[in-house]
């Protein structure tokens, strides 16, 4: 173990002073990353009680050209936590696993009561890329979404919009094989071992017609089958988005569909406007008496919990190192209101602050009340 | 009868003045740009207590079809932009994820430079989109130079409402341009400096983009490697090809 946390204390010392300008490496061989460190603030409704978490948090990306055609990719992820969340969540390590990965390819090289650190292979794949064809095997991300809060055609890697610190998605063990028809058409065919629950093989066309981008997604999900169609264009000059997936019944469960529509525009002052809406057919739609109830566990078929949800965001660039974003969430069955406002800052071109907040509101017997709420201060040095 | 010939006259002389103007501009815009071109430049910001630079590689062709790599700061490595005749695409690397933009965040600041998205990605074209007029001539950096006035045609959706180019007799370089908003304010001045040869051609390779009333704020772009003309099958320009850029 000894040996393990010095292997990776000294890399991530060693890599970024490798990865400067003067860098002598094989000229196949790409390396760039971050470490991050993330404070998080966890009160209850009254801001009395404090639950606190540090996650020290690093990136390795590798990527080695063997050839013209040939990439290998490996992405690897560690994390170190401490604080009272760790001390006051039973078997804290044990949730560190990305679900949808088939093959066991983590480590939890420290597990005490105090403190747990986690390293994950995120990708390790081989990519051949010739002329119109493009293959892929190995685990990697699959990413069919075309919105930007969420994604019903992610059949492959859905994620919670929640977890912001995340920016990568978790990835899958499968291959998927490309193929460009024309400059903006093209068609793939992807395959995933979905750990526990199964696996997921769906082919998609994309064109592009009338100035929108428009895919057709059919495939497995699963034990089921599933259909599905995105696209993103403009209703004048505003960007007009949306995603829709169905899942036709199966054994034990019923069918259903998600949809999301989304619109963006950017006005003359440099505000930018986002909103967004989302049915989940299977989701809550009234009010619960316990937030227990409310599973913020999210996957591909149920990308929040409740069924209608409604999102604005607005964003706006101060100067052009700090920029401030208000996201404001609603589920009128449920009466679950979410606030999510956050301020970003390019401290040094390679350093950046964000100072960000989540609060939860949510009716609860009756009564529209506060939850709990969360601050998060994230310092990020790219490299 | 010598008053409607003197009245065709003037027509006729504006008239070949004006399409003088369209081709000097087109001159000046096919130099710089090429039928093709692939380049490799700094952009450098300037705010009065800090400034950023970034390093990308740039491919066009024609007016149609352009792409850019961002190479450096880290943090932004990979990421890139497509434009396809009026449609933009961001490839963002970190999230696997390619964004089309809405076609109102073209007059937006690029990468908090102080050029905007059009500025980069050329979705308005300096030849197409403009009515030109002759107006004059002036000297500039020593070199004899037209000024051209450039109204936007109204059914394109270009951000200013008016530009005033001026472009070198000699060698049909811009080296300076005003650009004003709807409310005819100046907003912006670029000027073009260090003319050197580029791949056989005369042509500035630094232009400096000033905000009016800003004091100690610029944007400069340095071109420190420029082909022309090489072949680049349309292909290149999809979003397929911008994932995997180097």
């Amino acid at each position: 173990m000894k040996k393990l946390m010095l292997l990776f204390f000294c890399i991530t010392v060693q890599i970024p002073s490798l990865a400067q300008d003067s860098l002598i490496l094989p000229k196949q061989l790409e390396v760039d990353g971050y470490i991050k460190n993330l404070q998080s603030l966890n009160f209850d409704r009254t801001f009395k009680n404090l639950i606190t978490l540090n996650l020290l948090h690093n990136r390795l990306n590798f990527k080695w050209k063997s050839s013209e055609h040939f990439i290998a990719v490996t992405e690897l992820r560690t994390r170190v936590f401490w604080g009272e969340e760790v001390k006051q969540t039973p078997g804290f390590a044990s949730l560190l696993r990305n679900e949808i990965e088939k093959i066991n390819l983590q480590t939890t090289w420290i597990d005490n009561e105090s403190l747990v650190a986690h390293t994950n292979v995120e990708r390790l794949y081989l990519d051949y890329r010739k002329n119109n064809l493009n293959v892929r095997l190995g685990r990697q991300r699959i990413n069919w979404g075309v919105t930007g809060t969420w994604n019903p055609n992610d059949i492959f890697n859905a994620y919670n919009f929640l977890d912001f610190d995340y920016e990568e998605r978790s990835g899958v063990d499968g291959g998927k094989v490309h193929l460009d028809i024309r400059p903006l058409s093209s068609t793939e065919i992807a395959y995933s071992f979905s750990g526990k629950k199964g696996s997921v093989a769906a082919i998609r066309y994309s064109l592009n017609k009338w100035n929108y981008d428009m895919q057709l997604i059919t495939g497995w999900y699963n034990d089921r089958l599933t259909a599905g169609l995105g696209w993103a264009g403009y209703i004048k000059d505003a960007g007009f988005k949306g995603e829709t997936q169905y899942y036709f019944a199966a054994k034990n469960t019923a069918s259903h569909i998600n949809l999301t529509l989304e619109g963006d525009y950017m006005l003359k002052n440099g505000w930018y406007l986002n909103a967004g809406f989302l049915l989940n057919q299977e989701g809550l739609n009234k009010p619960v008496s316990n937030w227990e109830d409310i599973n913020l566990k999210l996957s591909s078929e149920n990308l929040m919990p409740t069924k209608w949800n409604f999102i604005l965001t607005t964003a706006k660039e101060l100067n052009p190192l700090l920029s401030a974003n208000v996201g404001v969430l609603y589920a009128p069955g449920t009466e679950l209101l979410i606030l999510l406002p956050s301020f970003n800052y390019n401290m040094s071109p390679n350093l950046d602050v964000n100072l960000l907040g989540q609060s939860f509101f949510a009716s609860l017997n009756g009564n529209m009340e506060a939850v709990n709420h969360h601050f998060f201060l994230r310092v990020k040095w790219s490299f | 009868m010598s008053l409607l010939f003197f009245c065709m006259a003037i027509c006729f002389s504006t008239i070949l003045k004006d399409q003088n103007a369209a081709e000097i501009v087109q001159k000046a815009d096919q130099k710089m740009r090429g039928s093709t071109m692939q380049a490799e430049m700094s952009i450098k910001t300037t705010r009065p207590t800090w400034s950023r630079e970034m390093k990308c590689k740039v491919w066009t062709k024609g007016n149609s079809l352009s792409m850019i790599l961002i190479q450096s700061p880290a943090r932004d490595k990979g990421i890139s932009f497509l434009k396809r005749n009026k449609e933009v695409w961001n490839w963002l690397p970190a999230l696997e994820r390619s964004i089309k933009l809405p076609p109102s965040m073209m007059s937006q600041s690029w990468m908090g430079t102080d050029f905007t998205n059009d500025d980069l990605v050329k979705e308005s074209s300096i030849v197409e989109d403009y009515v030109h007029t002759l107006k004059g001539d002036t000297v500039i950096q020593n070199r004899e130079c037209y000024i051209i006035q450039m109204i936007p045609r109204p059914e394109t959706a270009v951000v200013w409402s008016k530009v005033i180019v001026c472009i070198d007799k000699k060698d049909f370089m811009e080296l300076h341009s005003r650009f004003y908003d709807e409310e005819g304010e100046l907003v912006n001045t670029m000027n073009g400096y260090d003319v050197k040869m580029m791949d056989g051609r005369l042509i500035p390779t630094r232009f400096e983009m000033i905000p009016t009333g800003k004091k100690g704020q610029k944007t400069e772009m340095i071109y420190w490697f420029i082909k022309y003309n090489r072949p680049i099958p349309d292909e290149f320009f999809s979003t397929e090809k911008m994932k995997a850029l180097t």
